[in-house]
């Protein structure tokens, strides 16, 4: 894992150094969302925050990284579960910081409490990690350059699962299972499975990718 | 010792391409350079030898291993287009690379980054071509490895860069464990490091010796047609103009024959020979 966290560290640092207009519309976007502002925006912002990985893989195929990564002391396996970890890192710091702005604005009275955005949270979360379980495997496959095609399909499906469950969500707040609305925690199990599964396709394809 | 790379009936087909079979020693503790034209096979065979291809069939061992993972940390790798992110400084992608080797020596690849004279703050996208090879050449020698392979070190880099490179390489074999597989078309290079010689042509080995046996055993013959007809088999490619016969030839036949220097061997065994195996 030390391997993992070095890749890491290195991608984003590459990332925030090549994309800090990107970074900055996250944040304000976000901000904007906590004076009530730009919702579908504010709650886009984890989706982008996933999407870094999508970023830095795209970045390394344009640099050669992705080939040459593989020439230094560093394992095919040990460069996919990096950037899983970049998209799952993006992906968790967005929400939080989402999430902690809304309760801010909620606080303020700048949000309307019947706009609960943590409720929809976790669903968010999950729907952000299941775009990229299926969009990462595509791109270790395929290069960003062919996987971008079909990713435009996977994020389109994706917006439209996530507006759904959103809305169901919402409409059954009353199902609570431990203080978690019970689409909320089957939508979080369904992320970590499809994650797992999505990890190991990857691993296989990349295994077999040839440069 | 075991060999520093066994290559034994490695084949791989990409598209209308077809490298190998191919049999390839290089023993420990020396230098081979790969020769050959553009679109020989030469890339193909340094991607199958460093994990970057799979073979379709056959074995390459490295330093007595078979499994890539297993030796990846004791071979050190310059490809012919260097590929760090260029976003990050030397000193940057120095510490990216570092935790994948656990020989890494920080002091001697940021010696190599002074000694190269690259520049701290500048990120390697701003590197010309011969900068990256040099920063690329730092990181490869900078976890000692024992072997080193090397596609194109030398490519874009000024005579006196390319002739501190070949000392830092020629230093590096010293010990007599180290080797090296390089691949270049500057043949004044591979003079004056290469112990051995692979000419590789449409994706086969066509000649693989001691470059001195090679420049011995094979001369050029300069004469008349019915002179060179007598030579029968000795004769091994032939160039002729519309006012002389040149052919490269065994010496051993043909004793009037010049030795012939590896830039002949080159251009008369891939441009004029039969493209079979010597």
């Amino acid at each position: 894992m030390t391997k993992v966290w070095a890749l890491f560290r290195g991608d984003v640092r590459s990332v925030v150094r090549c994309n800090k207009i990107l970074l900055v519309m996250i944040f304000g976007y976000q901000a904007a969302y906590m004076f009530g502002a730009f919702s579908f925006l504010g709650t886009l912002t984890v989706v982008l925050g996933g999407m870094l990985a999508y970023t830095s893989i795209s970045m390394d195929e344009r640099d050669g990284w992705n080939r040459f990564v593989l020439t230094t002391g560093y394992s095919r396996k040990e460069y996919v579960l990096s950037k899983y970890l970049l998209a799952i890192a993006g992906t968790v710091i967005c929400s939080m910081t989402l999430g902690i702005l809304s309760v801010i604005g909620q606080k303020l009275g700048l949000i309307e409490m019947e706009n609960n955005l943590l409720s929809i949270l976790p669903v968010l979360m999950a729907g952000t990690l299941i775009m990229l379980s299926v969009a990462l495997p595509l791109s270790f496959w395929f290069g960003m350059e062919k996987a971008r095609l079909l990713s435009i399909l996977v994020i389109a499906l994706a917006f439209g699962f996530v507006g759904a469950f959103s809305a169901i969500t919402e409409e059954n707040s009353g199902l609570l299972v431990g203080g978690w609305n019970g689409i909320s925690l089957m939508a979080v199990l369904l992320s970590v499975i499809v994650v797992i599964v999505s990890v190991l396709i990857s691993l296989k394809v990349f295994d077999r990718r040839e440069f | 010792m075991p060999d520093a790379i066994r290559v034994r009936e490695l084949s791989k087909k990409l598209g209308n391409f077809t490298l190998g079979p191919i049999d390839m020693t290089l023993p420990e503790g020396c230098v081979m350079g790969l020769i050959g034209e553009n679109g020989a096979g030469k890339s193909t065979l340094i991607s199958l030898l460093t994990g970057l291809k799979h073979p379709d069939s056959g074995e390459c061992v490295l330093l007595g291993e078979s499994d890539w993972e297993k030796v990846r940390e004791d071979v050190g790798i310059v490809l012919d287009i260097p590929g760090f992110p260029s976003s990050l400084t030397a000193a940057e992608i120095g510490t990216l690379v570092a935790p994948g080797f656990a020989d890494w020596d920080a002091e001697l690849y940021a010696r190599y980054c002074r000694e190269f004279a690259l520049p701290e703050k500048t990120r390697f996208g701003k590197y010309s071509r011969g900068m990256k090879m040099k920063l690329s050449v730092a990181v490869a020698l900078a976890h000692h490895p024992r072997l080193l392979i090397l596609d194109e070190p030398t490519g874009g880099l000024d005579p006196v860069m390319r002739d501190e490179i070949l000392d830092i390489f020629y230093e590096f074999i010293q010990d007599g464990s180290h080797s090296i597989l390089i691949s270049s078309h500057i043949l004044s290079d591979l003079e004056k490091i290469c112990d051995y010689i692979s000419f590789i042509h449409e994706g086969k080995i066509l000649l693989s010796d001691e470059k001195d046996k090679m420049k011995e055993e094979y001369g050029i013959f300069s004469g008349s047609k019915s002179r060179l007809e007598s030579l029968g088999s000795a004769v091994k490619a032939v160039r002729e103009t519309a006012s002389v016969c040149e052919a490269l030839v065994l010496r051993e036949y043909c004793p009037e024959a010049r030795p012939a220097t590896l830039e002949e061997l080159m251009v008369f065994l891939l441009r004029f020979g039969k493209g079979e195996s010597l």
